[in-house]
């Protein structure tokens, strides 16, 4: 219908005359897709130190294979435990070897417990040579082992997510504050219509962002789909809807933008944590868990992991 | 100075009465513990595995139900075929696949094969089972400090306290200051002998004595919840939590004076305090791992100085000044930043 | 026998204790000007809503003739856009086709002036050409009936008189029009006048 065509063009219009949304949905992906993947750069290596109490042939051939080892950092030598011990409360260290003749004990901090287990495996397999044997272990998917195409996967997600939300939910307030949306009850006889044509430029916009998002990785982080990108598309699509709707609800609930963006920040923020981005559902309780099957985000995540990572 | 004093008590009134302050007030502490606390966390817990078993034998089946009744390990299946591998991983939320070959007896060795687009996951597998398959235990003595009982709650702590004083601190003030630009009240208290160094500096304690709430609260609930011990520092803690407030604060102070609306406060904050504080300050992502451009800054950041102060404070019952640095360069920050603000404000406080 | 277009039977409004609007009873026939006159905060735009339709009366009726148009105190107009881009998104909005769009822009372009400003956009024209577009706006539907909320707030003489040119002329043609003002010399252009008292305390 004519409307409907018209207030896509009306929108798209506004859009591209305003030069701050222009940079939210332009630079800020930019912006974010270079600064916080920084964050996620390099490996984590196990920091680990010695306790020379006594020079011994076993602590010598400790320092070689830990030197050798990629998973640790550069060794440091302590000349006795409560050195050691001090700058592990400072939290510069993560373990420690005391090894007296032919005795060793590993000392670990145990306010990460995440790195507990790496940092006994890594002690295990590298330092004193254990191996398991009758089991091999192979990864599939990912072969590059690098865990930063799956945080980039989630960043996309999160950086859609926010600003679809957002630009939706304020285009909506603003239109509210300004006195536009009173002129339009009086005026345009199809409201119905109106609304169709304002969300689905909302669904272009979301999809602008996300093929945005993902071409700028494609480039510059070398990320590639595993499986059908016309697929992630649909995905996107699909899961923007409700994202979207939450937003355009929230804006026509709203008195002012401080208000709306209040509310959509406290839920978005809720809702982007529970979906797994940052954790794995098996973490959590049975209540979180579940509560992922109606969180809009989880299905966005969840379905862009798949086909990206896994490829479908 | 009992002028400050009095702007501080009339601040208090002011959000006790605003029901917005309220909400965030009292649901703030309860959602980031409640909720995140729980969320962010890692454990191996029911993790889904499903079994490829050529061998014919009843061989693993003991392995398999002893990792079953486990609870890290979840059995999810059986597999007939190497096409539903894929399946799977794919449809089924299984994270490792057992491959037991047709020569088990003869020597054949045991595949896994784990999910590599998830490799923490894959890596704490690996570890777990490496350590179960290890047969004959480690050369070596295995000893925990701090957390012996390997509470994961226990890392996101400190990032979960930070989270709820920046958003107490920063964003609060922010909006109070502006607020009171926006009514016209500061034209008023401007041309009072009070000023705005002490307007900021009286909101300020309101905000202070808030933040040291929220703080408490939620260090508090995670005691009740999660069951961890009381660190023994208290006057310790009390004291970074009111430092690092104060350094949240003057940040957002800062934020305010550059920008005009209130909206753009809270853009401001969230991108330039929020986003930084929580992507690179050890809470998600540990320092380490981050690229060493960055990790100078990041390491500097308040944030960082928070959490690391924090676990040698609380978890490790470190002196005070352990931390030194950390705390050097918190008040530095605080100072700097407080002095700029000043400036700006006496400058442009009426530009709008 | 000219046709009643608008008729209110006692309509009230109120909002919480204040009655704004009280027991208006009202008929307005084809062609008539009325104009509504009141100090401030007397109800004139709540009255204007109602007829409008955005405000439901809390008692009362009231019948209005369609098509209405529409110039209210908060701008219709979308500030991003221009002149003409606003002109066509409105002749959109009351099903007008382009060619007869085009036409209408025309005549009304050179009636008021606009057509220097066809490609500006409204944020940047000056309150008196942003009321004169408003009103294009609101007399494009060719409505039976004409609702004008201070139509001539921060205009120049040379156009309110335009404006009230072609009210009259609206008028002429059989248009009913309902208008809000503070001018007694506006007040005395219109054939009968409503005058609203302060709201009443309930």
């Amino acid at each position: 219908m004519r409307l409907f065509l018209a207030t896509i063009y009306k929108e798209f219009l506004q859009l591209v005359r305003n030069r701050t949304l222009l940079f939210l949905i332009t630079g800020a992906p930019v912006l974010l897709l270079t600064i916080i993947p920084l964050a996620f750069d390099g490996d984590v290596r196990i920091r680990a130190g010695v306790c020379k109490i006594s020079y011994n042939e076993t602590i010598r051939d400790v320092e070689k294979r830990i030197a050798a080892s990629p998973f640790f950092e550069e060794l440091v030598y302590y000349s006795s435990i409560e050195e050691a011990e001090s700058d592990m409360k400072k939290g510069e260290l993560d373990m420690f070897l005391v090894i007296k003749d032919k005795e060793a004990n590993l000392v670990l901090d145990g306010t990460f417990p995440r790195r507990v287990s790496g940092s006994i495996y890594a002690v295990a397999t590298e330092v004193f040579g254990i191996e398991t044997t009758g089991v091999n272990f192979h990864t599939l998917y990912n072969a590059g082992r690098s865990y930063r195409n799956y945080y980039l996967v989630s960043l996309v997600v999160l950086i859609v997510t926010i600003i679809s939300a957002a630009l939706i939910t304020l285009n909506i307030v603003n239109e509210k504050e300004s006195g536009l949306e009173e002129q339009f009850r009086a005026t345009i006889i199809n409201r119905k219509i109106y609304f169709s044509g304002k969300f689905t430029f909302h669904i272009l916009l979301s999809l602008f962002v996300s093929i945005y998002s993902y071409l700028f990785c494609f480039i510059v982080y070398d990320l590639r789909s595993e499986g059908s990108l016309l697929l992630l598309l649909l995905a996107t699509l699909l899961y923007s809807l409700p994202v979207l709707g939450l937003g355009a609800f929230i804006g026509s609930k709203s008195q002012t933008q401080l208000r709306a963006v209040y509310v959509l920040t406290v839920i978005l923020v809720l809702l982007i944590m529970l979906s797994t981005m940052f954790s794995h559902h098996d973490s959590m309780p049975e209540w979180a868990a579940a509560s992922r099957f109606i969180n809009p985000v989880w299905y966005g995540i969840e379905s862009a992991r798949i086909i990206i990572l896994k490829g479908i | 100075m009992r002028r400050i004093l009095y702007i501080a008590k009339k601040e208090v009134l002011l959000i006790l009465r605003d029901r917005m302050s309220m909400i965030i007030l009292i649901l703030l502490p309860l959602i980031i513990t409640g909720i995140l606390g729980n969320v962010l966390r890692f454990r191996l817990q029911e993790v889904g595995f499903a079994v490829f078993d050529r061998s014919g034998t009843g061989q693993m089946i003991q392995i398999i139900s002893d990792l079953d009744a486990s609870e890290e390990f979840s059995f999810a299946g059986n597999i007939l075929s190497e096409e539903e591998t894929h399946n799977a991983f794919v449809y089924k939320d299984v994270k490792f696949v057992i491959y037991v070959p047709e020569d088990l007896v003869r020597g054949g060795v045991v595949q896994i094969f784990l999910d590599g687009s998830d490799l923490i996951m894959s890596e704490a597998i690996t570890q777990n089972l490496s350590a179960r398959f290890a047969g004959g235990g480690y050369p070596f003595e295995i000893s925990l400090m701090y957390n012996e009982e390997l509470k994961s709650e226990m890392e996101t702590l400190p990032g979960l306290v930070m989270i709820a004083l920046i958003i107490v601190s920063s964003i609060m003030l922010g909006l109070s200051i502006n607020r009171e630009r926006e009514r016209g009240t500061a034209r008023m208290l401007m041309l009072t002998p009070a000023g705005i160094n002490e307007i900021i500096s009286g909101k300020g304690l309101a905000y202070l004595a808030v933040s040291l709430i929220h703080g408490i609260s939620v260090y508090s609930l995670t005691i009740i919840m999660f069951g961890m011990e009381f660190g023994r520092g208290i006057f310790s803690f009390l004291l970074l939590t009111g430092l690092f407030s104060l350094n949240s604060m003057v940040i957002g102070v800062f934020i305010a004076s550059l920008v005009k609306t209130e909206l753009e406060l809270l853009i401001g904050c969230w991108f330039f305090l929020f986003i930084p504080n929580v992507f690179f300050s050890g809470f998600i992502f540990p320092l380490q791992s981050m690229s060493v451009v960055i990790q100078p800054l990041a390491s500097v950041m308040p944030g960082t100085l928070f959490i690391d102060s924090y676990r040698a404070i609380v978890f490790k019952e470190a002196p005070l000044f352990i931390n030194i640095t950390s705390f050097t360069l918190l008040v530095i920050q605080t100072i700097t930043f407080y002095f700029v603000s000043i400036i700006l404000f006496n400058r442009n406080f009426f530009r709008k | 026998m000219s046709q009643t277009v608008i008729r209110c039977v006692g309509l009230s409004k109120n909002y919480g204790h204040l009655r704004a609007v009280s027991d208006l009873n009202m008929e307005l026939r084809e062609g008539e000007t009325i104009s509504v006159t009141g100090s401030n905060g007397s109800g004139k735009t709540t009255l204007m809503k109602m007829l409008c339709g955005i405000l439901t009366p809390s008692s009362g009726e009231i019948f209005i003739e369609k098509p209405v148009g529409n110039m209210s105190q908060s701008s219709a107009l979308i500030p991003r856009l221009t002149t003409k881009e606003n002109y066509d998104f409105y002749g959109v909005v009351n099903s007008i086709k382009r060619g007869e769009r085009e036409r209408r822009f025309k005549e009304v372009a050179e009636q008021f002036g606009l057509d220097r400003f066809k490609n500006k956009r409204v944020e940047e024209l000056t309150a008196g050409w942003r009321q004169l577009l408003s009103f294009s706006v609101a007399i494009m539907g060719e409505p039976r009936v004409l609702l004008l909320d201070e139509p001539t707030a921060g205009v120049d003489t040379l156009t309110r008189q335009k404006i009230w040119e072609c009210i009259m002329k609206m008028a002429e043609s059989g248009c009913a029009v309902v208008v809000t003002s503070h001018y007694q010399t506006e007040v005395r252009l219109c054939g009968r006048n409503l005058h609203m008292e302060r709201p009443v305390q309930l």
